[in-house]
């Protein structure tokens, strides 16, 4: 995982198993409204199981704060094919801060797969909402459940604070 | 293969210190003389591709939208997954196959507004994400909305996308596209660090009081896109109006939500409505990107969830894509957050536009 701040500076992090919490912490907590964020992820699973989870969250909590779908549950991106061959799951995420205490995000995404000539896609699109308040960080959780094949993974983005 | 997360700033240039969001790679835009595709050639590499395609047509003429991703002599094979007004449509080709990105048995259709977003990864499959709006005709309401995506395979080997066609393949008669369409294609990739995002601020507004009854911005330039956010909480009904000027117009909407309803409205208080009529909302949050030609049409793709109260307090409903404004002889050039009857927003309630030519 990476960040590039503002500064140009990069936090890289390498793992060779299974990634959780990969986490943009120090959301700012005061009202900030122009917290904006295009972001895209890409990910080749190279195997059959893999999430591939959006989060927004806040510092202190020993985990996620629940995310709330359409009266649902706790969410992810839900692109996961697991009785499918080679996966690759595209999002396109529109996040913001609205009212400086809760954060959201409009995602579009798609999950392929490509297993002996049985070409498919699967897509989804929906909104994710923080029932936090002030929201402090948000991250991609990116899992292999078959546990293994994921060996690197990158999160690139602007630092979001003004 | 890496998983891979980009995150940038919508409109960096706004906040004069973030670079590195969608920059304008290409665009073309149909002159005088109908044509049967549009095509960007040479496209400098990005890692991720944003592909806008405003369509202007004839009124009552069909189109079945397709996408190329390259002109190859190999083989491409396309797969997507789309719903067209809620309904699920898949589509499976297996040689040279152009990726259809609306209505594959065609749509009558004189005004057409797609999004869509490409992982333009070197190898053979290449993801992407598909919205789309049409309108059937000069006056009347979008009839079908296209959400979904879907994978492109170049069996001829791996190679970066340096091609984009958009064919409207009407089937009786080609030239369809018409003056004022356009494709413009952005990119975005790792490390990329510049000053010229494409989407610029217009307008930023917040309700001035605790008891204002709409929220307007001021008159902005006419640009060709347009992307909005806002949000607000009213518990009543409400409606993301568009206007050219400071003129009022007339304007016919449309919506389709997950309800799966349409709704129609006309006359001054038209505009995008981002939620059900009926619900109690606690807040609502809307995204939105248009399609502004220079004519006289307006199209959005908009994405909204209103909530409720419940006995969790937690409950909501998803509002998937859709808006249409018609205007009587201009651009859109003002937005307003407004209601058909008495609401008033407090003042974190706010409507920031952005645009892009």
């Amino acid at each position: 995982m990476a960040w590039r701040r503002k500064d140009g500076s990069i936090t890289q992090v390498e793992h060779t198993e299974e990634f959780t919490d990969y986490v943009r912490n120090d959301i700012p907590s005061r009202e900030n409204t122009d917290f904006t964020s295009t972001l895209l992820a890409y990910v080749d699973g190279q195997r059959s199981s893999v999430d591939l989870d959006y989060y927004i969250g806040s510092i202190g909590s020993n985990h996620w704060q629940r995310l709330v779908i359409n009266g649902g549950s706790a969410f992810g991106l839900p692109n996961r094919a697991p009785e499918l061959g080679k996966t690759n799951m595209f999002a396109d995420i529109e996040h913001f801060t609205i009212s400086g205490d809760r954060c959201m995000a409009f995602y579009d995404a798609v999950s392929g797969y490509d297993e002996s000539n049985v070409f498919g896609a699967l897509s989804y699109y929906g909104v994710i909402v923080s029932d936090a308040r002030n929201p402090q960080k948000y991250g991609l959780n990116v899992e292999d459940l078959a546990g293994s094949d994921i060996i690197q993974a990158e999160m690139v983005g602007d630092d979001i604070d003004e | 293969m890496a998983p891979i997360m980009y995150g940038n700033m919508l409109g960096g240039a706004y906040l004069g210190g973030p670079v590195g969001g969608w920059k304008k790679l290409a665009s073309t835009t149909v002159g005088n003389t109908p044509v049967d595709r549009i095509t960007i050639d040479d496209l400098p590499h990005a890692d991720f591709l944003k592909v806008l395609i405003g369509y202007v047509g004839l009124a009552g003429g069909t189109i079945r939208p397709e996408l190329r991703f390259d002109e190859t002599d190999g083989i491409l094979r396309t797969q997507t997954h789309r719903e067209i007004n809620g309904s699920s449509v898949e589509s499976l080709n297996s040689s040279n196959a152009d990726m259809p990105i609306g209505h594959s048995a065609g749509i009558v259709c004189r005004y057409a507004f797609s999004e869509i977003t490409i992982r333009n990864i070197v190898g053979t499959h290449k993801m992407c994400t598909i919205k789309g709006i049409y309108g059937t005709s000069s006056d009347v309401v979008a009839t079908y909305h296209v959400l979904g995506g879907g994978v492109v395979e170049h069996a001829t080997g791996p190679s970066d996308i340096s091609s984009l066609e958009f064919k409207a393949n009407s089937g009786s008669n080609d030239a369809v596209i018409r003056s004022g369409s356009n494709m413009t294609v952005l990119g975005m990739s790792a490390g990329d660090r510049h000053t010229d995002n494409f989407w610029k601020p217009l307008a930023s507004v917040r309700a001035p009081n605790n008891d204002a009854t709409a929220i307007s911005t001021p008159v902005f330039d006419s640009v060709r896109y347009l992307k909005v956010h806002a949000y607000y909480n009213s518990g009543r009904d409400t409606l993301l109006r568009l206007r050219s000027s400071g003129n009022v117009n007339s304007a016919v909407t449309f919506r389709y939500g997950e309800d799966g309803t349409s709704y129609t409205s006309t006359g001054i208080q038209g505009g995008i409505r981002p939620y059900a009529v009926g619900h109690q909302d606690r807040f609502v949050p809307v995204v939105a990107t248009m399609f502004n030609p220079p004519s006289d049409r307006g199209m959005g793709l908009v994405a909204a969830t209103a909530h409720w109260p419940s006995t969790n307090g937690k409950e909501s409903e998803t509002m998937r894509y859709g808006g249409f404004g018609k205007h009587s002889s201009s651009p859109v050039r003002r937005m307003e957050i407004g209601s058909t009857t008495f609401v008033s927003y407090t003042t974190d309630a706010f409507l920031k536009v952005w645009g892009g030519e």
